[in-house]
């Protein structure tokens, strides 16, 4: 596996930056991508300042934790308050609701605790029958096969908050949206793990978008905007996988049969953004009794997604960038998020507030 | 400490020591199988317990591992069969630039 390091290889990066510039049309070219771990190898490998100037590389809702809407935050710090624990990953646990996140929500008496995976959870609610627990299960097509796995299993005193999202459908959004012009698309390399390169084809076909699904080595992203010039270049918009060492062309075939087991596709919110056809992921009838929607009479409002003065919703679909927000490393900072998308790990905002300055 | 480098030269990660993106998923080498859990090795020392339901995979394969449960196994040649792509693609058009 040492070859591996390769995918760092000045030498390589080197002619793969003089390919792009000699490809690299005069006018303009923008490439979305729609993960936070590329926008972290982007940020903190300064691959922008490697690309011509026409190039450029903007982040679409790639965060998972900046995309679930206050309202459902709403929902799990409603749950914590009201006699339940809730259960989740470090980033949601500051990811602001309406009115507060759920780590407000501890210390005004909520229980919470924060896990690495489901499987704490699972074992938690194992050890403490006596306790009920909610899983606030987020996360794109990547993190939904996990909790697809145990909700069939685990024990009767845990249930599930489930507010994943799909990737696909919002790309779609992407493409359709007004005044946005993508010219690329870099697909998610670990999404992709999952639901294999089928997805994106309509992208293609349906919209002339070149799509390359690209892992997350510097040299992973810089191949992928190259593969997607030179399909600019020669006029035919194609679909490739560039991180084939990880996407195999059907996916995880397990992963999406749990999927679809457990889950039905809906319509889904999504911060920011509003309503996306098709892009949620509900927990199927059958497994009520581990749904906390239903098990529990959870009482919230409509919620409010964005902070006043908050450009999150301009940020998370790449029509602005985080410093043209008024509040970025002003009123909004790593320390003092306004905003989801500066709370997150992958939240643009967080990655160029920690990477650039 | 999910998030931690690999001594086993694989490489990944130790750029990303402060990083913990919900997408991340981390290679590590299997050790040893129980039933569904496997020992992955992460390097460093890094042992962890990883759910392997999703793969079919067996001792001294490297994994792909998201939260705690192993998503793909990664194969050698793969990596090195990219480079290989890579390049050729590069030496292409520098060719057919000429």
């Amino acid at each position: 596996m040492e070859k591996l390091s390769a995918f760092r290889d000045r030498e390589l990066a080197g002619s793969i930056q003089e390919k792009i510039r000699e490809i690299t049309p005069s006018e303009r070219v923008k490439i979305c991508h729609v993960c936070g771990t590329h926008e972290w190898t982007i940020t903190h490998s300064g691959l922008r300042t490697l690309l011509p100037k026409s190039v450029s590389l903007i982040a679409g809702p790639g965060c998972p934790v900046c995309v679930v809407p206050a309202r459902e935050i709403d929902e799990a710090v409603w749950l914590s308050l009201n006699g339940t624990t809730v259960v989740t990953f470090g980033d949601m646990y500051r990811a602001p609701g309406s009115e507060m996140s759920l780590e407000d929500a501890k210390s005004r008496g909520g229980e919470v605790r924060v896990v690495y995976s489901v499987r704490d959870a699972v074992e938690m609610a194992g050890k403490e029958p006596e306790n009920e627990f909610v899983f606030f299960a987020i996360g794109f097509e990547t993190t939904a096969p996990m909790n697809a796995l145990e909700i069939p299993k685990c024990p009767g005193n845990l249930s599930f908050l489930a507010s994943h999202r799909l990737i696909p459908p919002a790309m779609e959004s992407l493409a359709e949206m007004e005044g946005l012009d993508i010219d690329g698309f870099i697909a998610p390399g670990h999404v992709s793990t999952i639901i294999g390169e089928r997805p994106y084809r309509k992208f293609v076909d349906r919209y002339g978008v070149p799509t390359v699904i690209a892992g997350f080595e510097p040299l992973d992203v810089l191949m992928a905007v190259y593969m997607i010039l030179r399909q600019l270049g020669s006029g035919q918009p194609n679909l490739e996988n560039e991180y084939t060492r990880a996407v195999k062309y059907e996916g995880n075939v397990r992963a999406l049969e749990a999927i679809s087991r457990v889950f039905d596709v809906a319509d889904g919110s999504w911060r920011g953004i509003g309503r996306i056809p098709s892009s949620n992921l509900k927990i199927k009838d059958e497994f009520s009794e581990q749904d906390a929607r239903k098990r529990y009479d959870i009482d919230v409002g409509a919620g409010r997604d964005i902070y006043p003065g908050c450009s999150c919703h301009l940020v998370i679909i790449g029509k602005i960038t985080p410093i043209e927000c008024p509040l970025f490393m002003k009123a909004c900072t790593p320390e003092r998020p306004k905003g989801a998308c500066m709370v997150s790990s992958e939240g643009t905002c967080k990655i160029w507030a920690e990477g650039r300055l | 400490m999910p998030y931690l480098g690999s001594s086993s030269g694989i490489g990944f990660i130790e750029f990303r020591t402060n990083f913990q993106g919900m997408c991340l998923a981390i290679p590590g080498k299997v050790l040893e199988i129980t039933g569904n859990i496997a020992k992955v090795d992460f390097g460093y020392g890094a042992t962890r317990e990883v759910d392997v339901t999703l793969v079919d995979v067996e001792v001294g394969k490297y994994v792909l591992v998201h939260t705690g449960y192993a998503i793909q196994v990664l194969e050698k040649e793969d990596a090195e069969e990219t480079l290989r792509l890579w390049r050729e693609m590069l030496q292409y058009v520098e060719s057919g630039s000429q």
